[in-house]
């Protein structure tokens, strides 16, 4: 590329200037536009989503591995996650979820019973899996009636 | 771009790599906006309201992080708790706590914060007359709640003579134990120490509005942003499956840790079997309560005295807690009746 600067003319090095100035003017006004669109797009997807949603929630499994699924509690559904810790089902029903059964000693993630409120949790210690209930549109706790409910911590 | 642009040195070339980096920095910070949690005094918009949360898995039990600052706070919060479970588990292999148990008398250099736990642990023993006991170690090693492990009688005669809180020395950062059977267990006050510990870490990093919950060991920092107290529910610990609340609380800068007595629990052969041990039998608590709940500036002391309260049956945990204007409490016996000290800020339900 230097050779071929040093071979070049002064008359036609100044057009040729001229040139790679505009082209890569132009590419820069792409990317620009490219970026802009990028955000655009971004806040109108997350706006919208926001808008939309209404009172939609998702039960969130967190699973020994790191993984997480999200299952919408409008559609019944039953998942099971095995790990190398251990096997969880869960199932989701008339819009609550809970754990139906686990190969865990104890089982205290299916008395845990039922959830479907953004304050609740449902934990299996043994396998490192827990669910938590995430609204669409942000926390639901002030959609949240009763007292108990309502609390930003719990101690127990 | 080409060599050949880059020879130019043409100073549209700067105009244009400054247009680019603008954009990008623009696009990037607002991004960041949309998608990060954020701190206070951001601008009006729903997502700024919200704090940033983190959950995990830390001290055999959930712990939830919920700050209004920024996420990074978070981060810092969940690395110092690695931390700690690498300095203060009784299972970790090269632990502090693993390093002193299986020393065998001999001295132990140890972390900072191990020696200070141990040295406020002593503290705690001295004014419980022992009740309150980390050395409880020789007995609890020997049960497992989570695999329903019961030790036979007489390995438990054995290991009671290896609990006095006496035989433990602490100097600077080496850590002697006396007696080289004995065995230390931090569980019954790493969850408060740590909570002090995290309070302090968010509030160094300029964060003024906290609610961190390690496992229902819950402690409040400052208010929450609009100025309002935390409002923190205290469920039934020995609940399985229902959640039972039986009382609220509004608290700024305040821990609250409850206690249940049949949280961790196994039965075998029809005998149920809780974790919370008499330092001078080795064997469960024989007591007439089932939960309690504290109130206190600090977490450590609620994480120490939940457990002595148990120890020390409804009456006397009573009479304690009035001896200790500093702290507020609940109790429940085992016919589920709610008593709380005088002029607590706890609202039974």
């Amino acid at each position: 590329m230097i050779l071929f600067k040093q071979n070049i003319n002064p008359t036609s090095k100044a057009a040729l200037a001229t040139m790679g100035y505009k082209q890569k003017k132009n590419r820069s006004v792409l990317a620009v536009a490219v970026i802009f669109a990028v955000v655009v797009f971004a806040w109108g997807f997350v706006l919208l989503s926001n808008a939309s949603a209404g009172t939609g929630t998702s039960a969130l499994v967190h699973d020994g591995d790191g993984g997480t699924t999200k299952l919408s509690l409008a559609e019944d559904t039953t998942k099971t996650f095995t790990t190398s810790y251990g096997t969880n089902t869960v199932v989701v029903k008339n819009g609550e979820v809970r754990v139906e059964s686990a190969d865990c000693d104890n089982q205290d993630c299916v008395h845990q019973g039922t959830i479907s409120t953004a304050d609740k949790q449902i934990i299996c210690l043994p396998h490192k899996l827990w669910i938590e209930i995430v609204s669409d549109e942000g926390k639901s706790g002030s959609m949240d009636t009763s007292k108990a409910d309502s609390f930003d911590a719990s101690s127990r | 771009m080409s060599a050949s642009a880059l020879l130019n040195s043409n100073p549209n070339l700067t105009r244009r790599s400054f247009a680019l980096l603008g954009a990008s920095t623009l696009a990037s910070l607002s991004l960041a906006y949309l998608t990060g949690c954020s701190s206070t005094g951001s601008s009006s918009s729903s997502t700024s309201s919200d704090p940033c949360e983190t959950t995990f898995f830390a001290f055999d039990t959930v712990i939830t992080l919920s700050a209004y600052c920024e996420q990074s706070v978070l981060d810092q919060a969940q690395e110092r708790c690695t931390y700690f479970e690498n300095i203060f588990s009784r299972t970790i292999e090269g632990s502090d706590i693993s390093k002193i148990n299986s020393a065998k008398g001999q001295p132990v250099t140890v972390a900072e914060e191990t020696a200070d736990i141990i040295l406020k642990s002593l503290e705690y023993s001295k004014e419980t007359d022992g009740l309150f006991d980390i050395s409880i170690g020789a007995a609890s090693t020997l049960w497992d709640f989570n695999e329903g492990i019961k030790p036979s009688d007489k390995k438990l005669k054995e290991a009671i003579k290896h609990i006095d809180y006496k035989n433990i020395a602490v100097d600077g950062t080496t850590v002697t134990l006396a007696d080289p059977k004995a065995k230390l267990d931090l569980g019954g006050i790493a969850k408060g120490y740590i909570a002090d510990d995290l309070a302090e870490l968010f509030k160094e990093a300029g964060c003024e509005s906290a609610c961190l919950n390690l496992g229902g060991n819950v402690y409040v920092l400052g208010t929450k942003p609009d100025g309002s107290n935390w409002k923190v529910g205290v469920y039934d610990p020995n609940s399985d499956g229902s959640e039972n609340v039986i009382a609220s609380c509004e608290a700024a800068s305040k821990s609250i840790v409850t206690s249940g007595l049949y949280e961790r629990n196994f039965t075998k052969d029809g005998v149920m079997y809780y974790h919370i041990l008499d330092p001078k039998t080795g064997y469960p608590a024989k007591t007439d309560l089932l939960a309690s709940s504290i109130y206190s500036e600090k977490s450590i002391d609620g994480d120490a005295y939940a457990t002595t309260l148990f120890l020390l049956g409804r009456d006397k945990a009573l009479e304690f807690l009035k001896s200790h204007p500093d702290i507020q409490g609940l109790v429940v016996n085992s016919k589920d009746k709610v008593s709380t000290t005088d002029n607590s800020p706890f609202e039974v339900l």
